[in-house]
């Protein structure tokens, strides 16, 4: 660790004198005149190269004497270096980022020595960096949004009150309505007191819990009335938000008991679903005109072959549970709004459904109903995913236990495993709320106001405007946030390791298992049309009108589509990795170091996780758009937005992974002399190796999913396959939407599969990600 | 009985042994103290085992040793040296954990020479084996953790942490994993390792015969505090208040009378003298094997006897108090409710300090 003190300083000096401290446009390293050079006419620079020079020498010092000089020299240093390029605004260029974190480094380094900081050198001058990550890329353009939505110069609640005051935002009196919505919703805020107060009175309450459940619930209720005879994006967000998450939540809990408890085969329930899959194949296969004469044949060939693949299914006894671990991965790899716009071929106006199946000539279900639908297709696996880990993670012996005292199966469920779930299921509906608050893509695809739309809509013209809903926006997701924080805080962390549940899980009642296999075909049926329309999509020349088959769209794709794919898997691979050592550092800093800040990383770092995506794309713009940091426009932008985007996802599942690890562990390493960054690299890392993987592929799908933040930040050079999309839906090319997007999903599906694969070769448990 | 009596020290064979010294060691958690002004000094090359029961402190100090823990009042030398600031990567201490914390994902051999490459010592590979050797698994290098029985992964954590010749080895509860044959087995050559190679070791321990049977010094240790430094010997027959008495072996407490000269248990008076000892009512310390059945003596009545194979313990009500006593098993059990006489042999007695 003594090199680390010689090196740091070296290379600041490198960068000092031989990269260019400021930009002229926005492309780095263009040649600008290096800080050396700019000695002369800026004598500030003396500071560093001062601080630079004097922590190398005094490096050759020894620890107890060379501590805290360098101390003084490198932060002194490393606060002129920042103040000046903060404050002088100028773009800056790789010469003055790499010496102020250079200065950082050995600040670090000497805080550590000193003894200031209890913590070895490698701990303090990484959570320096991280620190100052988390400020720049995440508290700053926060702080940005905030500040223009309160004003920028001044404090101004002007554009609130303009903005809240919009009918486009709330408005609960709508005059052109015949009815007075007002009264409604004081006539429900009655209901709600009234319906209160009797039941408090006939529970025989304490006088304070009656009037505080009357207020409760009149609150409630009124509450609720006025977001459902309002109208704006403030009214359509929430409703959205708790709807999706309501039914999500639900049709996950199904889906996690089926998928624990099912024994009983599913394959009778796929002889529908795969019998019609055949025929639409057949259909298709019968539409050019070469095979026009044939279609009797195809058809018949695809249903039989349909019922064939049922009953195989059904003579192996592969249980629902089976198929639940494939589409739980669906989301993962799709992007939530090409649900939505794969949803317009089954529900427009020419749609399967609509037209083909109701004969409606409508598209009433797109707009807010469609947005819902797509919605709780998108976020129930996410939902199941965490309520699949509670119902596995409940312990057999409890079950067991009650039905040896003679409880029934029923009785289980009611009295064990419900009061068991209830936090889980808190957990999925807050988790779903804050990502149905965030989607961006449905409803730009589907139409409607709502929050995040309005954001991206505004932004041009409006700013402030925009920066009002963003932090409207932001305050519900950071609320529902800290509610699920607060209530998971009060819960046992440990129900949700990875560890094998003892004793036999008690069987679902029989009428309930048939039911929910039932319901479960229903969403197998729908999702399994969703996929499929986006692939018909891809291959007929115009959904609804033309279902002939042609390769048309798939051809259209090398025009200039291919180019922004692969444009997109650059971004996306060079993100990754550091997600990944971001992560593990974080992970491992807040998880097994005790140390001052810590508080302030695990809150940063926690929060960037509830921060909307389109809020996060606003603060960028307003934040990276000039100044020192100005950086749109560039590649890097999107790679520092997919950075730290998909870094709480990484932070979540490694510290679930570390929190496996025996802590003696690492204690072992310690007391062997091993520095904490040699107990990271050798015993750390290759413990959760499997899990860095999938954190690692997982960061990369992500980034290829993203849309979000992203709308925000692409430019004409730098464009995404999620944006290319969306434009395509916007000029109505289905087609070619159609086609790209299936370019990408079966691309994500072969990566996750390999993935699976690789990870299950080395051995380790089941790639552990907590999405 | 004096203090020269006891067991000998370990003669200090090894010159790097060095002596570890805890002044006012004090660990809070928040606004819990786990460990309350600690003093303590272990002498080189002894093996001093810290005993109490648990949540008592006795790891917490051991953590501190090994800087696991940092101290939040006090100062800790090793060596003579003020080791207080040292992080534990700093300090020349190896530790052997509970769960052994064998790295599951390498082989035996780079376990142990873990440290050495670390430290990246070019002879890593053969002191590894030599350390190896030395705890009998010669020949096991190549083999993953996984695949050694519990006392076997137990040898390789000593050997990893031998094979760093620390100035200080430390033991936490080592065999509290193992079963109680196996468990016999390996304190003997933990305790032969050490005397061998004369090495300054700390142990930590819940079980008062391990600690017995292993120590040069006991630390009998409650709610943080230190209630004495102690020879095992010191412990059993000496113990400094009704805390360790109990808790270091089977203990009768009778209230009886003393006057310098005799001490009484109701209507029964044995002459015995004890130097410093209070007088008048007092309570006395008397072991199981201290007392015996007998014609006549203090009376009382069975109140349960378990047969537990050489001996039979029985509970019996006096007018002292309560009674345990374990003779060898007779060929009849004496019934509950049994009326009989307890006499009192003077050397297994000890007046507690008032």
């Amino acid at each position: 660790m003594q090199i680390a003190l010689l090196l740091w300083p070296l290379l600041g000096l490198l960068a000092f004198c031989a990269l260019p401290w400021v930009r002229e446009g926005r492309a780095f390293l263009a040649g600008g005149p290096s800080g050396l050079g700019l000695l002369g006419t800026l004598p500030v620079l003396w500071v560093p190269l001062a601080a630079l020079v004097a922590t190398l020498a005094l490096s050759f010092l020894g620890r107890a004497t060379r501590a805290p000089p360098t101390l003084a020299a490198a932060l002194t240093g490393f606060l002129v270096t920042a103040f000046f390029i903060v404050f002088r605004n100028e773009p800056a260029d790789l010469g003055a980022l790499i010496t102020a974190l250079a200065l950082l480094s050995v600040t670090g380094m000497a805080l550590s020595d000193t003894g200031i900081i209890k913590a070895d050198r490698f701990i303090a001058s990484s959570t320096l960096w991280v620190g100052l990550f988390l400020i720049l890329f995440v508290m700053f353009p926060l702080y940005k949004v905030l500040r223009n939505a309160f004003g920028e110069t001044g404090f101004s609640l002007e554009a609130f009150r303009s903005v809240l005051s919009s009918p486009a935002f709330f408005v609960l009196e709508n005059e052109t309505t015949a009815r007075s919505e007002a009264t409604l919703a004081l006539i429900a805020t009655v209901i709600g007191a009234v319906a209160g107060l009797g039941l408090s009175l006939w529970r025989k309450r304490p006088v304070w819990a009656t009037v505080r459940n009357t207020v409760l619930a009149a609150l409630g209720v009124g509450i609720f009335a006025a977001l459902y005879f309002g109208f704006g994006a403030l009214r359509n967000s929430v409703l959205l938000a708790v709807s999706v998450a309501t039914a999500a939540t639900a049709l996950a809990l199904a889906f996690a008991l089926l998928g624990t408890r099912s024994r009983v085969p599913f394959g009778p329930y796929l002889f529908v679903p795969l019998a019609l899959a055949g025929y639409a194949i057949g259909s298709l296969a019968s539409s050019t005109p070469q095979t026009a004469g044939l279609g009797i044949v195809f058809k018949a060939v695809g249903v039989l072959a349909g019922v064939g693949l049922a009953w195989w299914l059904t003579r192996r006894r592969i249980t629902a549970g089976k198929l639940l671990g494939v589409f739980s991965l669906l989301p993962i790899i799709t992007p939530p709004f090409v649900i939505g716009f794969a949803l317009i071929f089954l529900l427009g106006r020419q749609g399967l459904i609509t037209s083909g199946i109701l004969g409606l000539d409508t598209d009433a279900l797109l707009g807010p109903l469609g947005v819902g639908i797509a919605q709780t297709l998108a976020y129930t696996p996410i939902a199941y995913l965490v309520l699949v880990g509670v119902v596995q993670s409940l312990n057999g012996t409890l079950e067991e236990a009650a039905v040896t005292l003679g409880a029934g199966r029923w009785h289980v469920l009611k009295t064990v495993i419900w009061p068991l779930v209830r936090p889980g299921l808190a957990n999925a509906f807050l988790l779903t709320i804050i990502e149905s608050l965030a989607d961006f893509g449905n409803p730009f695809v589907m139409g409607g106001s709502f929050l995040a739309t309005q954001v991206y809509f505004s932004v041009e013209f409006n700013p402030a405007e925009a920066s009002v809903y963003g932090t409207v926006l932001l305050a519900l997701s950071v609320s529902a946030f800290l509610a699920q924080q607060a209530w998971l805080g009060r819960t046992s962390f440990t129900t949700i390791t990875g560890k094998p549940a003892l004793g036999m899980v008690t069987p679902l009642p029989a009428v309930l298992e048939r039911v929910l296999l039932f319901v479960f075909m229903i969403w197998v049926l729908f999702v399994g049309a969703v996929y499929g329309s986006m692939f018909f999509g891809a291959l007929v020349k115009l959904w609804g009108f033309d279902n002939t088959f042609t390769t048309e769209h798939i051809r259209n794709l090398s025009v200039g589509s291919l180019g922004v794919f692969f444009n997109t898997l650059k971004i996306a691979a060079i993100s990754s990795l550091p997600v990944l050592i971001l992560s593990v550092v974080i992970a491992y800093l807040i998880t097994r170091q005790k140390f001052f800040g810590r508080g302030f990383i695990e809150l940063g770092s926690l929060l960037s996780f509830a921060v909307p995506g389109t809020v996060i794309g606003i603060g960028y713009i307003l934040a990276l758009n000039s100044g020192f940091a100005y950086m749109t426009g560039t590649m890097l932008i999107l790679v520092v937005a997919f950075i730290f985007r998909n870094m709480p996802v990484g932070i979540r599942s490694s510290v679930a992974n570390l929190r496996q690890i025996d802590p003696a562990l690492e204690e072992a390493s310690t007391t062997l002399r091993a520095g904490s960054l040699t107990t990271l690299w050798r015993v750390v890392m290759p413990l959760i190796r499997p899990a860095l993987i999938s954190a690692l592929i997982f960061a990369f799908v992500r980034a290829m999913t993203a849309i979000s933040q992203i709308i925000f930040l692409i430019s004409p050079d730098h464009k995404v396959v999620t944006s290319e999309v969306l434009s395509m839906v916007e000029r109505g090319q289905l087609g070619d939407a159609a086609a790209l997007s299936a370019l990408l999903v079966f691309t994500l599906a072969v990566v996750i599969a390999l993935m699976t694969w690789g990870v299950g070769r080395m051995g380790g448990s089941k790639a552990g990600v907590n999405v | 009985m004096t203090a020269t009596q006891s067991r000998p020290q370990t003669s200090v064979s090894n010159p790097q042994a060095a002596p570890v010294k805890l002044e006012g060691v004090t660990k809070r958690f928040g606004k819990t103290t786990a460990v309350q002004s600690a003093n303590l000094e272990v002498q080189p090359g002894t093996l001093v085992t810290l005993l109490g029961p648990s949540g008592c402190g006795k790891t917490t100090i051991l953590r501190m040793i090994a800087g696991l823990e940092t101290i939040t009042e006090g100062k800790l030398s090793i060596d003579h040296e003020d080791v207080t600031q040292l992080s534990a990567a700093q300090r020349d201490v190896t530790m052997v954990f509970q769960s052994y914390a064998l790295f599951p994902h390498l082989s035996v051999l780079e376990n142990v020479a873990y440290g050495l490459r670390v430290a990246r010592r070019p002879d890593a590979a053969e002191a590894a084996e030599e350390a190896l050797k030395l705890v009998g698994l010669g020949g096991y290098g190549s083999r993953a953790p996984s695949q050694l029985s519990g006392g076997q992964q137990q040898r390789v954590a000593l050997a990893r942490a031998l094979v760093m010749k620390p100035k200080v080895l430390l033991f936490d509860e080592p065999l509290s994993n193992l079963d109680a044959k196996l468990r016999r087995q390996m304190r003997n050559e933990i305790r032969a390792i050490q005397q061998q190679l004369g090495i300054t070791a700390v142990y930590v321990t819940h079980d008062q015969a391990e600690a017995l049977a292993i120590s040069d010094v006991v630390v009998v240790m409650s709610a943080g505090k230190i209630e004495q430094i102690g020879t095992p010997e010191d412990l059993y027959r000496r113990p400094a208040n009704a805390f360790v008495a109990d808790f270091v072996g089977e203990a009768n407490l009778l209230q009886g009378t003393y006057d310098g000269q005799k001490l009484g248990f109701g209507n029964v008076f044995l002459p015995y003298t004890q130097p410093g000892a209070p007088t008048g009512d007092v309570r006395v310390l008397v072991r199981p094997e201290s007392i015996s059945f007998s014609e006549r003596g203090l009376a009382g009545r069975i109140t349960s006897g378990a047969y537990l194979g050489a001996m039979t313990e029985y509970t019996i009500e006096t007018s002292a108090g309560d009674v345990l006593i374990a003779p060898p098993s007779e060929a009849t059990i004496l019934p509950n409710g049994s009326d009989i006489h307890l006499d009192f042999r003077s050397n297994g007695l000890y007046i507690l300090p008032a």
